[in-house]
């Protein structure tokens, strides 16, 4: 056709491609999340950084594994973790389990929406890079606080993507939202759901659990991807 | 997406969130006129069960309802009230309006019993505006118990309609593109064109807004004019009417009245505490600060006492609110009892900065994270960043095995704690059940169990740790402390 000619001549033969064999993808680096089919499944090969991710589920659906194993894959590439608590989500004997070094950790504690609002702007503003994981799975802010803090969060955007941070944020679902009914973050560049789907037991004990983890958005990646992906529980000797 | 809130009988639900005794009566509320009759305002639905009718003159309500109890309307009190539903509103986005207010008599020259607000959110997925209908219904029925219809489309219009025939506490949600099929059917009275336009339509043969959005936009600009085109054009389902921006008022503020005159210097300081404390929850709302405390007292005798201070820097937080207006309060000269008092915040500035672009800092100039780090601990304090280390002396628990420090090396004031729970248990102290977030949980399978008792000669802990999943598929470790029989939730497995 004399118009793809006329593209490809003037633009180049990458201008058009035919579906997704030829897509250029940007260069954007990732954050691995410890879970090698959930890499694979990810256009980037893991969290994008200078991006904005959404990581919502029920509790026990694997939303602080996977976020405590960000931070864990963040730390031994050298690159610091930063955990912005709203509540009493953190754990840090499961962030041990998840190799998650202590004493590389930094914890926010906000005391009001104003702090909760401010401190990743503290954060991002000096650049750099890392990974800063949101909790508001368990807030002390109530829903006011946390949707105003859900509602600002675009804004951090325009600095987040020229610096090489990931942020994640961890939404909670209720047990009767399905899993793709959660309020998500307006322009969040990538969302991931998590549910967990059945428990692996040895004899009468549970070992781990199952989670079906869905790409709902990624950027330069096929949307509504399911896989499986298994949690370990490592339980210390009691 | 634009959302519509719509609040029923919003004036009478002030009314009787300010007294409680009118929760059931059959209230009137008279708007005064001036010179004409008083008109019935909004009239509470045991009141409108015998006819009272919204904007009848208040001698036709008393004639239809004769045990009707009237109060005079007070629309300044009714319009602070919506200004703060819309304060609240104004945390899911900055573009909220309200629509005309109800005492506002509109096309047809009757107030509305509907108070109504609008918000646009923006660009919002398909899939989650259910959950934003049920988010802004929490955050109404929590704040304020106040039981409002919601309803979504694309353009201003058809939420607003939507909002207004959909049942309180539930929200009707008008699919993109859909907007001009769901106003088809409805009745002509939705629009707003005067009544006698209306009933020159319904002569016409035309009776519902399809109708009337079928008739060649010509025809109607020629019937009926220029207004008549904007009305045609809402009834195809396009009104490209904006959501202005939300301007919060210059000045904060929070007035009590004494219906007997005070003197104690103590009642009036724990008032002015109480409104501290409100105002610095409005304030870290919108993450505002202030620069100006001002106290007004209005005194029995007739004359008023007003002092204010200026805060450099601009404070934010209840507790040092209350500082200054205790202050203030200590600082008054009260010749006679005081019968109101006012605290008012003014030159609002905001907490953070709001251009983020501007704020990169290079490299070269600092080290990133310590220099953010330093930042964080001056402006919000050591409590605010910490770092997690082991505890050498760890008491029984997984979580004390950790303490948490400030970066100094300090242990910070807050440190791990289990929450306390509702467990109900069978014999010999195994959970059946336990109470979190609001519901019951009951247990599916215990894990296992063990138990802890140690330190005898200090602190003795004695504990029974059980990791249990539940039927609605949590993955717990709750404890049992056996010295106080305390149940805790350790930890979620997630």
């Amino acid at each position: 056709m004399p118009a793809i000619a006329t593209i490809h001549r003037r633009w180049g033969t990458h201008a058009l491609a035919v579906g997704a064999q030829d897509l250029i993808i940007p260069e954007r680096s990732a954050l691995p999340t410890g879970f090698p089919e959930l890499d694979q499944a990810l256009v980037c090969g893991g969290l994008p950084t200078g991006a904005m991710t959404e990581l919502a589920g029920p509790p026990t659906s694997g939303l602080h594994t996977l976020a405590l194993s960000v931070m864990a894959q963040a730390q031994a590439r050298g690159l610091p973790a930063v955990y912005l608590d709203l509540g009493s989500g953190f754990t840090p004997a499961a962030a041990v389990r998840r190799g998650v070094r202590l004493a590389d950790l930094l914890l926010l504690c906000p005391s009001d929406t104003a702090a909760a609002a401010a401190m990743p702007h503290a954060i991002l503003r000096y650049g750099g890079g890392g990974v800063l994981v949101v909790d508001t799975t368990a807030p002390r802010l109530g829903i006011v606080g946390i949707a105003g803090l859900i509602v600002r969060l675009p804004q951090l955007r325009p600095t987040l993507a020229r610096t090489g941070w990931a942020l994640v944020i961890l939404i909670p679902l209720s047990y009767e939202d399905a899993p793709f009914s959660a309020v998500t973050l307006p322009h969040a560049d990538m969302r991931v759901r998590a549910h967990r789907e059945q428990w692996i037991c040895a004899g009468r004990q549970v070992t781990g659990y199952t989670t079906s983890v869905s790409i709902v958005k990624q950027p330069h990646g096929p949307s509504i991807s399911h896989l499986t992906i298994t949690i370990g529980c490592d339980w210390p000797a009691s | 997406m634009i959302a519509a809130v719509a609040i029923h009988h919003f004036c009478i639900a002030v009314e009787q969130h300010a007294d409680a005794a009118l929760a059931d009566a059959p209230l009137v509320l008279a708007l005064n006129r001036g010179h004409a009759p008083p008109i019935v305002l909004d009239a509470a639905p045991p009141a409108t069960m015998h006819g009272v009718q919204l904007g009848s003159t208040l001698r036709q309500a008393l004639l239809r309802c004769p045990g009707a109890v009237v109060r005079p309307a007070a629309p300044a009190r009714y319009q602070a009230a919506l200004s703060e539903v819309v304060d609240l509103l104004a945390c899911l986005t900055d573009r909220v309006e309200i629509d005309p207010p109800p005492w506002a008599t509109g096309a047809s020259g009757t107030p509305d019993s509907m108070a109504q607000i609008v918000l646009d959110l923006g660009q919002v997925d398909a899939v989650t505006l259910p959950a934003m209908i049920r988010r802004i219904g929490q955050i109404l029925r929590r704040q304020t118990r106040l039981a409002a219809g919601v309803g979504l489309a694309e353009s201003r219009f058809p939420a607003t309609v939507a909002a207004r025939r959909v049942r309180p506490q539930h929200g009707r949600i008008v699919a993109p593109g859909a907007a001009a099929a769901f106003l088809a059917p409805l009745p002509l009275d939705v629009l707003p064109l005067p009544h006698d336009q209306v009933h020159w339509l319904r002569l016409l043969g035309i009776r519902t807004v399809g109708a009337f959005a079928a008739l060649p936009r010509r025809a109607v600009l020629a019937q009926i004019g220029a207004a008549g085109g904007r009305v045609h054009a809402l009834a195809q389902g396009e009104d490209p009417t904006p959501v202005a921006h939300y301007a919060p008022s210059a000045w904060l503020e929070s007035t009590r009245a004494f219906d007997a005159a005070i003197q104690e210097r103590g009642v009036l300081s724990a008032v002015a505490a109480i409104q501290a404390t409100r105002l610095g929850s409005r304030l870290a709302r919108h993450g505002q600060a202030t620069r100006v405390i001002a106290l007004r007292m209005t005194l029995d005798n007739g004359t008023t006492w007003e002092n204010r201070t200026v805060c450099t820097p601009p404070i934010s937080t209840g507790a040092e609110l209350r500082d200054a207006l205790t202050a203030l309060v200590a600082q008054a000269r009260l010749p006679s009892g005081v019968t109101a008092i006012t605290s008012r915040l003014g030159e609002l500035t905001a907490v953070w900065a709001q251009q983020l672009d501007l704020g990169l800092i290079p490299a070269s100039r600092s080290t990133n994270l310590e220099a953010s780090l330093r930042d964080l601990v001056a402006r919000f304090g050591s409590d605010s960043v910490l770092r997690v280390a082991h505890n050498e002396r760890a008491a029984a628990g997984l979580n004390q095995a950790f303490i948490f420090q400030h970066l100094d090396g300090m242990p910070a004031r807050i440190q791990s704690a289990m929450r306390r729970i509702r467990v109900t248990w069978q014999s010999a102290g195994v959970p059946r059940a336990l109470a979190w977030d609001g519901r019951s949980h009951r247990v599916a399978h215990i894990v296992t169990r063990w138990r802890t008792d140690t330190n005898w000669w200090q602190t003795r802990v004695c504990r029974d740790f059980f990791r249990l999943t539940t039927t609605s598929g949590l993955l717990l470790t709750i404890v049992h402390d056996l010295l106080t029989d305390g149940w805790y939730l350790e930890a979620i497995h997630d």
